[in-house]
């Protein structure tokens, strides 16, 4: 049957109340999630209606889903339930609390993007900005406002809690704005209470509402604790399962102890070592002091497990990946502190990590490329194999370089980027023909994209894509067509998309979460790239270093050369079973010379070495004790 | 105690020119407009420890002094120790020094990287530089044109109109920075300042600065509605905004080092933000990038004491010999009042080679030759090889490659200055680093000294400065010199002392 560890056991048999499991990179979080779930319902008799997850992404439901399907299936028992995003979530509840009429949305309303070039805000900055007075640029005014509405609507470590309302926000003080990645700029509070205001009116008049507004919108309607919204969300509703709980954010946390009230038990899951988000928004205090925040709802809260037996990755790996936790200055007070990984069982071959020196990017990708064409050779599938960089833009090529490097040698690549760009066509297409056919059982729905009923309205994608999406959503609990839209929902940006194609995976680290390959190489370790920016936060950056390295089942290779300015990924990574590679040159083999200087240069040379090594010694010495004395002198 | 105390400073006052003033009145007069808070006068007020003023010519151990004085200051343990340069790859290479020798390493970057995140935290929006600050120039003049019919501006004296209008754009922008570099504030400060260190090849006549004057104008507004800046706006902006300035980030120290490079603004904006003492590296014969300011301007006090550090110990006597018999045709230099020449060396070496290629192609083969032999003799020294332009030194890079040799490019962030091997570096990033084989490239004529002399500069000037460059190229080498010229070769090449060195073939 479904085998478990003790801490796994622990969790998933734990009684009835609040938990918080701890559960450090590749230690079976999703198994022991699915087996939680299937345990409430088969020996707790609460039925998988009564139960509600919600993940960080449609990829990580995904594997929820098809792991609770297939443990379903070997015991017998038991079924998936409603698993959201948590944007799906507050979709699924506005789009009720518009037809209750218990939200200022109507139905039909749009979701729109926050900030940006095409934005609703950006497009109405003129008006939004009209005569407030501040000492900013007029051109860059309306993303800070836009930044700073955003932080002040997720909450933010600068400010503590997250504001549901304009009225909300204290009379005076400011919000502090990152700008250009290395600039912290102060947003006065009094002006973003206005701008929040005039925006409210503009999403009113435009029945629209954006990202960070879902969420606020959505508390808001289930606020009312007699409302019907409220009573059709939460009808028999027991448990909610939250995975990835270290990147939820304040305000994400208050909607969900509030939708929770005092008879929904919340079973979260997550690990502080793995927050990567906190640029974003994500409060890594919402992990650290769960069992001691949702003691609010007066209902038990059980005792944190943590999970800490590795079964991804082989020894080597995870020694590496618990060295880097020690270099990290953890926030959390010790008794909470999660144990290190623990080596696992069985054995896989334990090949040493490689750590390679290469000066360049260049050279960097010239390595990956060559030992990829090698491995594939070897017969490991290219699909097993992943590339993760820390940045892969424009203005950092850490992935293109390798894409090129990679098409050089005819190893077949799998993009994130260009899948984004289908992901949100398909999303486009599905949610005009769910839309048009609102309330549409899911089965029949299917069967006509399927017969070729729906041809008219592909809008660029193909009928299998479209069947494959509702299958998923399906399976995530949707019944009818508009449920297939709550599903759909979900945010993230074109960088951070994960490739799933044939062909090796070239793809950001933040993307990769919750993920594991076979092979994994790590880049660009240096200056300014990894960790990343002019100003780095090196917390945040040695947890994405840490998630990184844990992504690797078998084989590790980290790559780059010593960070001189900040901190310095590339000397922490060394150490027992790391074995040290110099990549100097292309091919990595370098020109063993045979010409060499006469024999009286070399004399001289030797000579003149020697001698200047004592005269600087000596000068060295000399100004030293200058220093000191001059400074012990009386002035 | 005494006594070996006292023969220890007069060692070292000898060759160092070590001033110290107690108290040095840093920063005390800020601006007229701006007002302070009483907390804020309180830390403008303070008392520094003192100015600490190291001159000496190349190879002399400025750098090493600074580099003992930032460990000596860090381990006081008072606060925050900046080492500011003007150059990226000397930044690094400093900050690398440090990371070698110590467990808790002071901070190196640059001036302007420094300002510049200095006034992002301070919430200072619009701070992007313009990339094509010719184009703006050249935007800026034709603009003043159309609205003024009688406008003034110096001719350069080109035959071509088309060459005229870009020299004067040249000669415009060059202007341009010097103005920002002085704060000259307004266009009568301009017509009474005395302009020193222009050529004597375009004049400059009032009615000229006048018309000079309008375009500037005309440039800063148009930068100004490009929501951009230059490079001298940093220091302005500093100095503009000096109340908006988060104390608590200021370092304690700061170390300049080549603070010849620097302009007299910039130089006044370090000082306003050093909290307790101010040290400064500098030298005359090595200002290649024609600044001009006395330190009096930047409050910096060397009246009286002018001793330099003239002991070099950087170079073998052999390189220093040649290096100098080339200085001495540097008329100019030979002139100023303050200029002494380098002492020999105690440290004897081989006798620096020249190498005369018939073209690239060949040359390429002669320094891959002279790395190979290097490299597989002494693989724990470093050798830089110096060339005179990015696109040379690329072609450097690729035959490198080829060849299955590794390298470093200075130029490149986190580049690994230190550690054996080849660096390749144009003679501007060289300034300051070391190798122990250096091999200057490129000596040919039309490039070294390059090309025409530009706009607005007096031939003795240019010549005098390409000179320097090549100087100071030469003096990074601590123990083996090898110069590759290309025929026909440049005429620097006659310059030098034809006994101090071997011409050698491949």
């Amino acid at each position: 049957m479904i085998e478990l560890n003790e801490a796994q056991a622990r969790a998933v048999t734990a009684p009835e109340g609040h938990l918080l499991i701890n559960a450090a990179a590749g230690t079976g979080k999703t198994t022991t999630i699915a087996a939680r779930i299937l345990f409430l319902q088969v020996e707790m008799g609460i039925p998988a209606s009564s139960m509600m997850s919600i993940s960080f992404s449609r990829a990580a439901r995904l594997q929820l889903l098809e792991k609770l399907q297939n443990m379903a299936m070997e015991i017998g028992q038991g079924s998936p339930v409603s698993t959201f995003t948590f944007h799906g979530l507050a979709y699924r509840i506005l789009r009720l609390a518009a037809n209750m009429g218990e939200t200022w949305l109507k139905t039909g309303f749009e979701v729109v993007q926050g900030a940006g070039e095409a934005s609703l805000f950006f497009n109405h900055r003129r008006e939004l900005l009209a005569g407030i007075k501040d000492e900013f640029d007029r051109s860059i005014a309306p993303e800070l406002y836009a930044k700073a509405l955003d932080i002040a609507r997720q909450g933010h470590y600068s400010l503590g809690e997250a504001f549901f309302d304009p009225e909300d926000l204290p009379g005076e003080g400011t919000i502090i704005v990152p700008y250009e990645f290395t600039g912290r700029v102060e947003v006065p509070v009094s002006n973003v209470r206005i701008v929040w205001e005039r925006y409210q009116r503009i999403l009113r008049k435009h029945n629209a509402i954006d990202y960070p507004g879902l969420i606020l919108e959505a508390h808001r309607a289930i606020a009312h604790r007699k409302g019907a919204t409220r009573e059709r969300i939460k009808d028999g509703l027991k448990y909610i399962i939250v995975d990835e709980y270290q990147d939820t954010s304040r305000a994400q946390e208050r909607f969900l102890f509030d939708l929770a009230g005092n008879d929904v038990f919340l079973n979260v899951v997550g690990d502080n070592d793995q927050a990567i988000y906190t640029f974003n928004g994500s409060d890594v205090s919402n992990i650290l002091y769960f069992p001691k925040r949702v003691t609010v709802s007066g209902l038990p809260v059980l005792e944190p497990i943590d999970l800490t037996e590795n079964y991804r990755s082989t020894p080597n790996i995870i020694m590496l990946a618990n060295r880097i936790l020690e270099k990290q200055n953890r926030l959390i007070p010790k008794k909470l502190e999660p144990a290190k990984i623990r080596l696992r069982k069985d054995s896989l071959v334990n090949y040493p990590v490689k750590r390679i020196n290469a000066p360049r990017l260049e050279l960097a990708a010239d390595f990956v490329a060559r030992e990829i064409s090698r491995l594939v050779n070897e017969g490991i599938p290219a699909s097993e194999i992943a590339v993760l960089v820390r940045k892969d833009s424009e203005f950092s090529r850490q992935g293109g370089v390798v894409r090129d490097a990679l098409k050089e040698l005819g190893v077949a690549i799998s993009s994130g980027k260009k899948e984004h760009e289908r992901k949100l066509l398909v999303m486009r297409a599905l949610l005009e023909i769910c839309q048009y056919r609102y309330g549409d059982d899911i089965d029949s729905l299917i069967q006509q994209i399927a017969s070729g009923y729906c041809d008219g309205e592909l809008a660029g994608t193909t009928r299998e894509e479209l069947v494959n999406t509702l299958e998923e959503a399906k399976l995530a609990g949707a019944a009818v067509s508009y449920e297939v839209i709550d599903l759909l929902h979900e945010h993230v940006d074109a960088e951070n998309t994960t490739p799933t194609g044939e062909g090796v995976h070239i793809q950001t680290i933040h993307s990769a979460k919750g993920k594991e390959y076979r092979v994994v190489f790590l880049m660009y370790l240096g200056d300014k790239s990894f960790p990343h920016s002019s100003r780095p936060d090196i917390e945040e950056e040695r947890r994405l270093l840490y998630v990184g390295i844990t992504r690797a089942k078998e084989r590790l290779y980290v790559i780059g050369t010593h960070g001189k300015l900040f901190a310095d990924f590339f000397g922490d990574c060394a150490g027992e079973g790391v074995e040290h590679v110099e990549y100097l040159v292309p091919g990595g083999v370098e020109l063993q010379g045979d010409t060499f200087l006469d024999d009286n240069m070399m004399e001289q040379l030797l000579i003149a070495e020697k001698q200047q090594e004592e005269e600087e010694e000596r000068f060295r010495a000399e100004l030293a004790r200058f220093f000191e004395e001059e400074d012990n002198q009386p002035r | 105690m005494q006594n070996w105390l006292d023969s220890l400073k007069k060692k070292i006052t000898n060759p160092v020119n070590v001033i110290r003033e107690t108290p040095v009145d840093v920063g005390v007069k800020p601006d007229n407009n701006v007002s302070l808070t009483e907390e804020q006068k309180e830390c403008v007020n303070y008392k520094t420890e003192g100015t600490l003023l190291v001159q000496g010519i190349p190879g002399s151990g400025k750098s090493t002094v600074l580099l003992e004085r930032a460990k000596f200051l860090q381990k006081k343990g008072e606060g925050k120790v900046l080492v500011l340069t003007y150059n990226r790859s000397l930044a690094i290479y400093m900050r690398q020094l440090a990371l070698k020798t110590s467990s808790n390493p002071f901070e190196a970057t640059t001036f302007h990287q420094w300002g510049r995140q200095l006034l992002l935290d301070a919430g200072i929006p619009n701070l992007n530089y313009e990339q094509d600050l010719r184009g703006l120039v050249h935007f800026a003049l034709n603009t003043v044109r159309k609205e003024e019919t009688n406008l003034e501006l110096p001719k350069i004296g080109k035959k071509n109109p088309q060459a005229e209008k870009w020299a004067l754009v040249d000669f415009l922008q060059k202007e341009f920075s010097w103005i920002k570099g002085n704060g000259i504030k307004g266009l009568q400060e301009y017509l009474d300042v005395t302009r020193t260190g222009r050529g004597k090849q375009v004049q400059v006549l009032k009615g000229h600065r006048e018309g000079i004057f309008k375009v500037f104008s005309k440039y800063q507004e148009m930068l100004r509605s490009r929501r951009r800046i230059d490079y001298d706006d940093i220091a302005l902006l500093l100095l503009a905004n000096f109340d908006k300035i988060n104390r608590k980030e200021l370092p304690a120290h700061i170390l300049v080092d080549e603070a010849q490079d620097l302009s007299l603004m910039e130089l006044t904006a370090i000082r306003k933000l050093a909290l307790k003492s101010l040290t400064i590296a500098a030298d005359k014969g090595q200002r290649i990038y024609r600044r001009n300011f006395t330190w009096k301007q930047a409050n910096i006090d060397v009246r009286g004491r002018s001793r330099m550090l003239l002991n070099t110990f950087r170079s073998t006597k052999q390189i220093i010999q040649l290096a100098r018999s080339l200085q001495r045709n540097d008329q100019i230099l030979m002139k100023d009042a303050e200029y002494v020449p380098p002492e020999d060396p105690k440290t004897e070496g081989p006798v620096p080679e020249l190498y005369v290629s018939r073209n690239r192609t060949e040359e390429l083969k002669t320094v891959l030759d002279c790395i190979k032999k290097i490299r597989s003799s002494l693989p724990q020294h470093t050798i830089g090889v110096i060339g005179h332009s990015v696109e040379r030194l690329k072609e450097f890079e690729e035959a490198l490659d080829e060849e299955k040799i590794p390298f470093v490019s200075v130029k490149e962030d986190g580049a690994d200055i230190l550690s054996p091997g080849v660096k390749l570096t144009t003679y501007y990033a060289s300034k300051g680093l070391e190798f122990d084989h250096v091999i200057v490239t490129g000596l040919k004529r039309g490039f070294m000294p390059f090309g025409q002399v530009p706009p607005g500069e007096d031939e003795e000037e240019f010549i005098s400065t390409e000179r320097r460059k090549l100087y100071v190229a030469m003096t990074r080498a601590k123990k083996h010199l090898i110069l590759s010229a290309i025929e026909k070769v440049s005429p620097f090449i006659d310059e030098l002392d034809h006994n101090l060195y071997i011409r050698k073939k491949m």
